[in-house]
């Protein structure tokens, strides 16, 4: 017998087949999924990063609260228009000494000031809100030339001076996912050892750790909790008579993902001619981003778009090799003239704008079809405000999560009085602010200090959200 | 003309890099901690004695093994190899080095691969003990019968002896097990599989004994395996393990004995190899092709790269190992080792045999900073970059620090920082640069004017003495903390300045002392051991030995509860 939640499929006679104690403990959080799901599920949220900031005059909105229209980068967005929230003039307070500089990309979930501007000095909203839930997050990555050896994709950090880096491998993360069920119908009983045995393996590890825990200090602890939750995710994925595979239609995304990637180009990095790459490989990280939320998997994940700075390639070049970074810089100055036009490179500006607007949309349908748009809230960040890599005045993009309280087809523009101290400036509002609204979205109490509910000290985060978007 | 744009481009990278205010900040002051030895100059200190400031002191911490650490541990404990170097992702750099106990850590797929390993080789591994050992038969099998077992596998994986708690909740496992319906090999597998997981394997942890409210002493056990790994990148041997059983190794010239005995293993040449890639930037040119760009270096290729990454591995054996050399030796040596290849990419004259000492022509360069493969590392793929050589040799040579940059948007400057004149040489872009921007040009020529003197040397490392038609001049000043420089003549001489100097020769066993330690800024170096390193003439390989007498190397500081 075959029923169908929402388009997920379910099959009764192997669900009930052979539950292990873990495997009931899924179980019992998947019918519990499963309920919810017809009510409205539980919230997610996935953190949609792309690097370089935008053309910020083509970029957002005009007109009023309801009443606006959007800008043309975000084209790509007018299907979506009621789903999205757009907001303008929010500020990256987490590095008030630093203004201008790519190396804020370690700031802008962790929204935490530290002495080495390369180094997060606190966990990201990631993985704090994962953390609430017992989880971690999935933070993937698009990148389709060789990884990032520098700060240029710690968009994501376990806790300070523990960065996560955005995982490339597609296939691993299926997989990991979504283990291909090895449970064996005939014998049970096999399944049922298997996975005792396994789960005796990992406790023993994990006495081990709860023991070493105890002789460490703060420092040491972090590192082992972020290896406890390792081994659950670990267990997850050895535990046989897997229920996932039952309530989720992945026969498509297990064929996507078996597919290889289009060919390199074999030019350099910055080439436009990598785009296809990029493209193939954004969809797909962004399925299994979609597929893990639908699927109980997980419920926050971080997409990052390529590292920031000089190391990514330009889906908005022509047959010039100049990269997404180098035209944000060329299209406000003509001192590199001889090469690209001021004019071109704000044309090809725009276009990496546009085509993240597209990668946004695509992701925003995918949650929409698995019927999950409502309950996740999906905020689109960045490194830089523009060219001149300020920390002010972010223009930026939120959607989905209405299920949850977050207020979309809405257009804010905040106030904003100057600078960018935060203990100067107490007016401006902060993504510190936007993170305490998506805590409260979640369902989660953020921290409170005092009288305020703050992510990251308070001195950076002043007052508790953004009530124009929860 | 393409040149300039790069340059251009590179010049506003390396701004907002690295920061402009006019201002620099020293290393210590940045990083919150009381400035200790780095200037070099101050008296030798005792060892920590109570009362003494604790905070010089290492935090007490459990330190995830390298990968390549793992695998020889692995084969140690269980006496198979396992392959994992693809299977790891890559340890974040901070100053170059990647091994940093306070952010290494297990995460997904650490777990994975180490689950991986155990299953596959536990499986085999108990199977065959199943067959050989008539006491673990499926009707007989006993307690003492399994723990006598199992404990030499944890013994090796642990690199100590277990407590009596410990064996029993082996055992405790392999009775679970069974117990829910599997076989004696099932069951010793299940066990084997925990200890290659358990944290007690996969961390160098720090066990000691607390001598004073907030300080332990690190018991022998624990001095063990950090010399070893420190050495050798390995787990302790026997010879190391049997003087820990006795608790011999509080005493410092035991470790020091131990030390000198490791370090003529083949590992440690290894591991010394390790640390020159990380704190000369060259790793890199391990991995890939660096992008040179082939119109501008036709003669620039693969086996070239890898002829100077050979030339820069046997001038450290050579001068660390073989000739027990000096600092002074390693910064300015007249001689190399060259295959005939790279002498002619050189431009040298004459036949080179690798395995003898080439001596340079002209006096043109010398030393380890001024090889093929740093120069090139050094330098992005069309031209050399000053300011990133010098920030190099500012930062890593000097151990000084720039401050963060103002919050001025640098973009829209762009059109001053330029010169009018497409044929300017980089010295002459600096100085139209200080003349139109002194705030963030007074700043810069601090640190440019030392990767000035390396324009004698193009983006992959060829001598040269003209940058088109008009000559290089090389000269500048060195300007140090607490002594005096002087002027120099080029990269030769300003190299020979630094090694003389108290802060160059403070800063590279601070280098060392970074490595060694796993600490990025953490760990003060002590007048003493500086002090130590200059008695012994500045011996590199006395160097890599008297981090085992610091401090730092037997005591912790009990990390205080927020």
């Amino acid at each position: 017998m075959t029923a169908t939640i929402r388009g997920v499929k379910f099959h009764r006679r192997t669900m009930l087949a052979g539950l292990s104690a873990a495997g009931a403990a899924l179980f019992a959080s998947v019918v519990r999924r499963s309920v919810a799901q017809e009510q409205g599920g539980d919230p997610n949220v996935i953190f949609f990063f792309t690097p370089n900031g935008s053309l910020r005059d083509e970029f957002g909105a005009d007109g009023t609260a309801t009443d606006f229209t959007l800008r043309s980068s975000l084209a790509a967005l007018e299907p979506f228009k009621s789903r999205i929230h757009v907001i303008h003039d929010i500020n990256n307070m987490g590095y008030p000494n630093r203004d201008v500089s790519h190396s804020n990309i370690t700031r802008i979930l962790t929204c935490v000031n530290g002495t080495d501007p390369n180094v997060a000095a606190g966990p990201s909203v990631d993985h704090v809100l994962a953390g609430h839930l017992g989880q971690t997050p999935l933070v993937l990555g698009v990148q389709p030339v060789s990884g990032s050896v520098t700060y240029h994709d710690k968009v994501s950090w376990a806790a300070a001076g523990v960065p996560t880096t955005p995982t490339l491998d597609s296939v691993g993360t299926f997989e990991r996912l979504f283990p291909s069920s090895e449970a064996d119908s005939e014998d049970p009983d096999r399944d049922r050892r298997w996975n005792a045995r396994t789960k005796s393996i990992l406790d023993h590890v994990r006495g081990d750790l709860s023991t070493l825990r105890g002789r460490l200090g703060p420092t040491g602890r972090d590192l082992l909790d972020i290896h406890t939750t390792s081994l659950r995710e670990l267990e997850q994925s050895l535990m046989r008579a897997d229920l996932t595979e039952l309530l989720c239609d992945l026969e498509n995304l297990r064929v996507s993902v078996a597919e290889p990637l289009p060919p390199s180009p074999g030019v350099s990095r910055k080439s436009y001619l990598w785009t296809p790459v990029l493209t193939a490989h954004g969809r797909l990280q962004m399925d299994i981003i979609a597929m893990a939320l639908a699927c109980g998997r997980r419920r926050v994940a971080t997409l990052v778009w390529q590292p920031c700075a000089m190391e990514g390639v330009n889906p908005g070049g022509t047959v010039n090799d100049v990269g997404h970074h180098d035209v944000s810089h060329w299209s406000v100055s003509d001192f590199n003239d001889q090469h690209i036009s001021r004019e071109e490179a704000r044309e090809q500006y725009l276009k990496c704008d546009r085509y993240y607007a597209e990668q946004y949309a695509y992701l925003l349908n995918k949650l929409d079809q698995l019927g999950i748009l409502g309950d996740t809230f999906v905020p689109w960040i960045t490194d830089t405000r523009d060219a001149a890599h300020q920390q002010g005045r972010f223009h930026i993009v939120v959607a989905g999560g209405e299920n949850h309280g977050i207020k979309t087809g809405r257009f804010t523009q905040y106030a904003y009085s100057g600078g960018n101290d935060p203990k100067k400036v107490l007016t401006n509002r902060s993504f510190a602010d936007l993170w305490v609204s998506t805590h409260k979205m979640m369902g989660i109490e953020p921290e409170r200090v005092g009288d305020k509910e703050v992510f990251g000290p308070p001195e950076y985060c002043h007052g508790a959200g953004l009530e124009e978007v929860y | 003309m393409g040149a300039r744009i790069l340059s251009a481009a590179l010049v506003l990278a390396g701004i907002v890099a690295s920061g402009c205010t006019g201002v620099l900040g020293d290393s210590d002051e940045a990083e919150g901690r009381t400035p200790t030895g780095s200037g070099g100059s101050g008296e030798a200190k005792p060892g920590y004695e109570p009362g003494d400031d604790p905070l010089e002191l290492p935090k007490h911490r459990a330190w995830r093994l390298t990968p390549l650490q793992y695998e020889r541990s692995f084969v140690a404990a269980f006496g198979s190899t396992v392959k994992t170097a693809q299977d790891f992702p890559r340890d974040p750099r901070r100053n170059g080095f990647d091994d940093l106990a306070a952010q290494n850590h297990v995460d997904i797929r650490w777990a994975e691969t180490v689950q991986r390993n155990a299953a596959e080789v536990a499986a085999v591994l108990a199977a065959d003990r199943v067959e050989g050992e008539p006491c673990l038969a499926e009707e007989t099998v006993s307690r003492n019968c399994v723990e006598g077992v199992v404990t030499p596998y944890a013994e090796r994986a642990y690199r100590r002896t277990l407590s009596a708690e410990e064996k029993s909740a082996l055992v405790d496992l392999f009775e679970a097990v069974r117990g829910e319906g599997s076989s004696v090999a099932e069951a010793l597998s299940a066990v084997l599989e925990a200890i290659a997981q358990s944290p007690f394997f996969l961390y160098r942890i720090e066990v000691g004994e607390e001598i004073e409210p907030g300080i332990q002493h690190l018991d022998s056990y624990t001095i063990a395996s950090q010399l070893a790994y420190l050495l050798t990148d390995a787990p302790p041997d026997e010879e190391l393990l049997d003087d820990a059983a006795a608790d011999l190794l509080h005493d410092r010239e035991v470790v020091l004995a131990h030390a000198q005995r490791l370090l003529q293993r083949p590992e440690a040449l290894e591991k010394v190899q390790r640390f020159f890639d990380q704190y000369l930037g060259i790793y890199a040119l391990r991995d890939e092709l660096l992008p040179k760009d082939p119109a501008v270096y036709p003669e620039y290729s693969a086996d070239i790269q890898a002829a100077m990454v050979r030339e820069t591995e046997r001038f450290v054996e050579r001068v660390v190992f073989t000739e027990t050399g000096t600092l002074e030796d390693l910064f300015t040596a007249e001689h190399t080792f060259v295959d005939d290849e790279l002498r002619a990419f050189y431009g040298w004259q004459g036949t080179a045999d690798p395995e003898v000492a080439f001596s340079i022509p002209n006096g043109e360069r010398g030393g380890i900073y001024l090889q093929g493969a740093t120069l090139s590392a050094w330098s992005p793929s069309i031209k050399t970059d000053p300011l990133h050589r010098g920030l190099y040799i500012f930062e890593r040579l000097l151990c000084q620090h720039v401050a963060p940059p103002p919050g001025v948007d640098l973009f829209e400057l762009a059109d001053q920082l330029e010169p009018p004149d497409l044929e300017a040489t980089e010295r002459e872009r600096l100085e139209y640069f200080v003349e139109n921007h002194p705030t963030c040009g007074n700043c810069h020529k601090t640190f440019t004017s030392l990767g000035l003197a390396l324009e004698t040397f193009d983006a992959v490392g060829v001598y040269r003495d003209k940058q088109g038609d008009r000559p290089i001049d090389p000269s500048g000043e060195l300007i140090l903390r607490e002594e005096e420089g002087g002027p120099f003549a080029d990269a030769p001489d300003l190299l020979r300045k630094i090694a003389a100097s108290a802060q160059g020769q403070a800063c590279f066993a601070e280098n060392w002392v970074t490595f060694a330690f796993g600490d990025v800024f953490r760990v003060p170096l002590s007048a003493r051991l500086v002090a130590e390193f200059r008695q012994r003439e500045l011996r590199i390989q006395d160097l890599l030995v008297l981090v085992t007498q610091e401090d730092a190397f037997y005591l912790r500081r009990v990390e205080e509860e927020p």
